[in-house]
């Protein structure tokens, strides 16, 4: 019994009929306590589905997710989301206000506010940058305020949608590796987003590789006994990455050939 | 001050000069000071004016008759924005009068404002307080069009509810937008004090245009002018220092 399960999961976007577009259909998901999940796919085959509907953003149009006996409903701080892109940090708040936003919503005293925040604005590198605005930041630092704000709630569950995507191959490596030294023996579940056979190789305890939609599902599932810190050079990661291309590749080339035909 | 910016400003200022000192020989030259008058001279008229105390209470009238407008008609706007904004049944409800009142300017008022209010204050101030009205209004409600997904959607997983969200994340997206409907509005509320104060008023800027043509006085005329362009100039300059402190947080674009 998971912690987090998906069952027969179906989704389509507006109302049901024959002109809908399904994107999930008959999604089947596990993520035991404490696991380290990526789900890997195609673009556009509903990763980002899937991660709204265990927000609690989307409702499925048939099947259900639980986590721990309950049916997921609205969004909350049991399941924190670092959003891909940057569209969800404040503007108009610096750093530390921005990592400081759901503490002063559930009503955490201004002291205790500061000081949880600083610590884990330090942890994620960015102790001399509390003081500025996004916009005065790049696109790795952003994505640490994110990070800081989310782990600022001490979640159980950690919803990641291709975090990293954006940032140079360098910054990436980087924040990969340092997301590795944060979540260890954390005890958070995580589901992580991407389309990075070698971010997911770094990062997973277990990796699921997507079909390409529409109608998407999980194909097929890979766990990786690794230990971490895991080294990009190894003979284990380029094996597990050669079993995992293979999968990933046909169902890439599956939308390379829908794109080129349309 | 960077030296492009001081480049800039010096380029400025010549061509200021420049245009001056056209306007004065033309003025001295090929003009009878009825048709044009010289810089010099409207310079003269208006320290005559100052020291007669005439165009401080005309400078005081029209900038209160402002303040008071456009403070009123901001808060007024804003309000209803953000209300019609946040709640779209109440802006379905109001949208059609909104749409109506619209396209009348605030000039076809004048006469039943007259009717109503007399030729007291009161009068220009409900006239200033409908220009911008509508300006904040709508450019708080076109705010409202910027879409925050996934801001709301953050605001949602960190535990706020809908006023929360609204609170917290709705209204300080929308103040740049409020904010720039204000300074459209400040831009109109003159237009509406000029004609307002040329056909029903006894003292400042567009009485005194007004009343100069009837003492056949064109330098008079002038002071009023650009005594116009000034106060609004000063009004802008004024209300952009102004929110760029009050606002430091939000990226207005001045
Ligand atoms: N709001 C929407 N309305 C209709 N279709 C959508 C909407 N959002 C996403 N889609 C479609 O759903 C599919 C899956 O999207 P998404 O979950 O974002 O894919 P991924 O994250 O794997 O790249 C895509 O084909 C996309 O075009
Ligand atoms: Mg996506």
């Amino acid at each position: 019994m998971g912690f987090i399960r998906f069952s027969g999961v179906d989704f389509h976007y507006g109302p049901a009929g024959s002109s809908a577009v399904s994107i999930l259909k008959g999604l089947e998901l596990e993520l035991a306590q404490g696991e380290f999940y990526v789900l890997l796919g195609p673009s556009g085959c509903g990763k980002t589905t899937a991660l709204n509907l265990l927000a609690g953003f989307e409702r499925p149009s048939a099947g259900t997710i639980v986590m721990e006996g309950h049916a997921i409903g609205e969004p909350g701080m049991d399941r924190v989301v670092i959003f891909q892109g940057d569209d969800s940090l404040y503007p108009w708040l610096t750093a530390q206000e921005n990592v400081e936003f759901p503490l002063r919503m559930t009503g955490v005293g201004a002291a205790e506010r500061r000081r949880r925040a600083a610590t884990w604005l330090s942890r994620v590198g960015l102790a001399n940058h509390g003081q500025k605005f996004p916009h005065q930041l790049s696109g790795g630092m952003k994505q640490r305020i994110q990070i800081a704000r989310a782990l600022v709630c001490d979640a159980p569950v950690l919803l990641m949608d291709e975090p990293f995507g954006a940032l140079d191959a360098q910054t990436r490596t980087i924040l990969q590796d340092e997301l590795v030294s944060i979540c260890n023996g954390s005890g958070a579940t995580v589901l992580f987003i991407t389309h990075d056979i070698a971010e997911a190789i770094i990062l997973a305890d277990r990796i699921g590789v997507m079909r390409a939609g529409p109608g998407s599902a999980v194909k097929d599932e890979f766990a990786l006994d690794l230990p971490r810190p895991r080294n990009r050079g190894s003979v284990e990661f380029a094996a597990a990455y050669d079993r995992i291309q293979r999968v990933l590749g046909e169902e890439v080339r599956k939308v390379v050939t829908r794109e080129a035909a349309a | 001050m960077t030296t492009a910016s001081r480049q800039s400003l010096l380029r400025s200022a010549f061509a200021v000069i420049a245009l001056l000192t056209a306007w004065e020989i033309a003025g001295r030259t090929i003009f009878i000071p009825a048709v044009l008058p010289a810089p010099s001279v409207i310079l003269g008229e208006t320290w005559t004016r100052t020291l007669s105390g005439l165009l401080v209470l005309d400078v005081a009238m029209s900038a209160s008759r402002i303040l008071v407008g456009f403070l009123a008609g901001s808060l007024l706007g804003a309000v209803l924005g953000l209300l019609f904004g946040a709640l779209e049944p109440v802006r379905r409800a109001f949208e059609p009068i909104v749409q109506f009142f619209r396209f009348i300017p605030p000039i076809a008022w004048l006469t039943p404002v007259l009717i109503w209010f007399g030729i007291g204050e009161m009068g220009k101030w409900v006239l200033i307080t409908y220009t911008t009205t509508f300006m904040v209004l709508l450019n708080t409600l076109a705010g409202f069009a910027e879409p925050l997904r996934d801001r709301m959607r953050a605001a949602r997983v960190f535990g706020a509810g809908p006023w929360r969200a609204f609170w917290h994340v709705r209204l300080p997206a929308t103040v740049p937008w409020i904010v720039g409907g204000m300074r459209i509005g400040m831009g109109n509320s003159f237009q509406t004090l000029i004609v307002a104060e040329m056909l029903a008023s006894n003292e400042g800027l567009g009485h005194l245009i007004l009343n100069s043509r009837i003492q056949l006085s064109t330098e008079g005329m002038f002071v009023g002018i650009l005594g116009i362009a000034v106060l609004g100039i000063a009004a802008d300059f004024g209300f952009r220092a102004l929110t760029r402190r009050v606002f430091s947080r939000h990226r207005l674009g001045w």
